[in-house]
């Protein structure tokens, strides 16, 4: 969340000009030479934009609401001759409004969909969907039983120590992409919510 | 001869009250997290093929404790998911000396991509000691019925990927060849070890 903190700390537009002026004042009050003047007017202002810049920069970033937990994702190996596998992961929803995954790739197949399980009429029932919903302020994890990523045609053998390279997209037009390890076993404590509380992927790699 | 009825009396009361104390000082059985038959009800004409293509029969199940699991190989969540739990489990009945007499199957109920061969590399990628097993649709229906599982192949199997909807329960038999218990989704190895220590306990008390 180190973002959010940023946020807090960062001077407005306007407290960036204000402070600017005053020092500039200041300064005007005790330079001696035009020439020094001229310096450290140009520190100042090079300083102010950089400012400006950085929180233009971090609401650009708030301004995104997926954030994907970071160890929560992995993609299960699988046994020799399977050509199926699942992926998963927890979505957190930062904005005020709903959003939704919408579509994925991996590197490791031509064709990976979003499937929901469902336990009706006494039978796990797996099926594709067209989105998967990530609440206003809330959170959807991915995982075993529930919804995930389903891969098919695998090319061959998934195996555990590796990785897979996925990429999403949101209806909101938000993208991204995130290497995820591939694992044999189940997490100990997936699904537990103490154990999934980790370092967001703010800093993940965009595809826009 | 009136105190000898008296003496009669007591005895046989006292053998019935040691019988009945004997009978209740089994494991309580109300922790369990799966479901355990009252009265287990022995399984009939089973007529499968193991991933050795060899008979599958009622008789691979007398005289030890089986862990069944019906699902198919192309099943990508709740199936290697399951397997993955049920060898956790093993690990753990192994640890305690307990896995000699336990036995795992997979029962695949899509004969139809997964072929003995196929069962075989898939089963031992979870743990080396399980088994796969198949057989005809007709005989995988009757199996499926007397252990409680449900499951529906797609009629349409164009697409190569076709899913099968399955009950996702974990089955244990008893050495009888009877079923036991049922265990309901999402199982968890911890869970599913401790069951069986109360179940088997439970069955050695009799």
């Amino acid at each position: 969340m180190r973002i959010r903190v940023l946020q807090h700390t960062m001077p407005t537009l306007g407290q960036c000009i204000m402070t600017g002026d005053l020092i500039v004042n200041l300064v005007d009050r005790f330079t001696y030479t035009v020439r020094t003047k001229h310096f450290i007017m140009k520190i100042l202002l090079t300083f102010t934009t950089s400012l400006l810049l950085v929180a233009l920069g971090t609401a650009a970033t708030a301004a995104d609401g997926i954030m994907i937990l970071e160890k929560s994702a992995w993609a299960r190996a699988t046994p020799p001759g399977s050509t199926t596998t699942a992926i998963y992961f927890t979505l957190m929803n930062r904005s005020e409004s709903d959003i939704s995954l919408s579509a994925v790739s991996v590197d490791i197949s031509d064709r990976a969909e979003l499937h929901t399980n469902t336990n009706q009429d006494g039978m796990m029932k797996m099926r594709q969907v067209k989105s998967i919903t990530v609440p206003a302020g809330g959170q959807t994890a991915l995982k075993p039983h529930g919804d995930h990523i389903m891969v098919f045609n695998l090319k061959e053998q998934l195996k555990s120590d590796t990785s897979v390279h996925v990429e999403l997209v949101f209806d909101n037009g938000e993208t991204r992409a995130l290497t995820i390890p591939v694992l044999r076993n189940t997490p100990k404590g997936y699904g537990d919510d103490d154990q999934m509380k980790t370092e967001d992927m703010g800093n993940h790699k965009k595809n826009s | 001869m009136n105190k000898s009825l008296i003496i009669i009396v007591a005895i046989a009361a006292l053998a019935i009250g040691v019988f009945l104390g004997a009978r209740q000082s089994g494991p309580d059985l109300s922790e369990l997290s799966g479901f355990s038959f009252p009265e287990p009800k022995v399984l009939r004409d089973v007529d499968l093929l193991d991933h050795n293509n060899e008979a599958f029969t009622e008789s691979n199940f007398k005289d030890k404790w089986t862990f069944i699991y019906v699902g198919f190989t192309f099943c990508p969540d709740v199936c290697p998911m399951t397997l993955t739990t049920l060898n956790q489990m093993y690990s753990q009945l192994s640890e305690a000396d307990l896995s000699n007499d336990v036995s795992t199957l997979l029962v695949s109920v899509d004969p139809e991509r997964d072929t003995t061969e196929r069962l075989k590399d898939y089963v031992k990628y979870f743990n080396e000691s399980f088994t796969g097993v198949t057989g005809t649709p007709e005989e995988l229906r009757k199996f499926a019925e007397q252990v409680s599982v449900v499951y529906s192949i797609p009629k349409d199997r164009s697409d190569a990927n076709y899913l099968v909807d399955h009950s996702s329960t974990v089955i244990l038999i008893n050495p009888d060849g009877a079923v036991q218990a049922i265990f309901s989704p999402p199982q968890t190895a911890d869970a599913l070890a401790k069951d069986f220590r109360l179940l088997v306990a439970h069955y050695n008390s009799f």
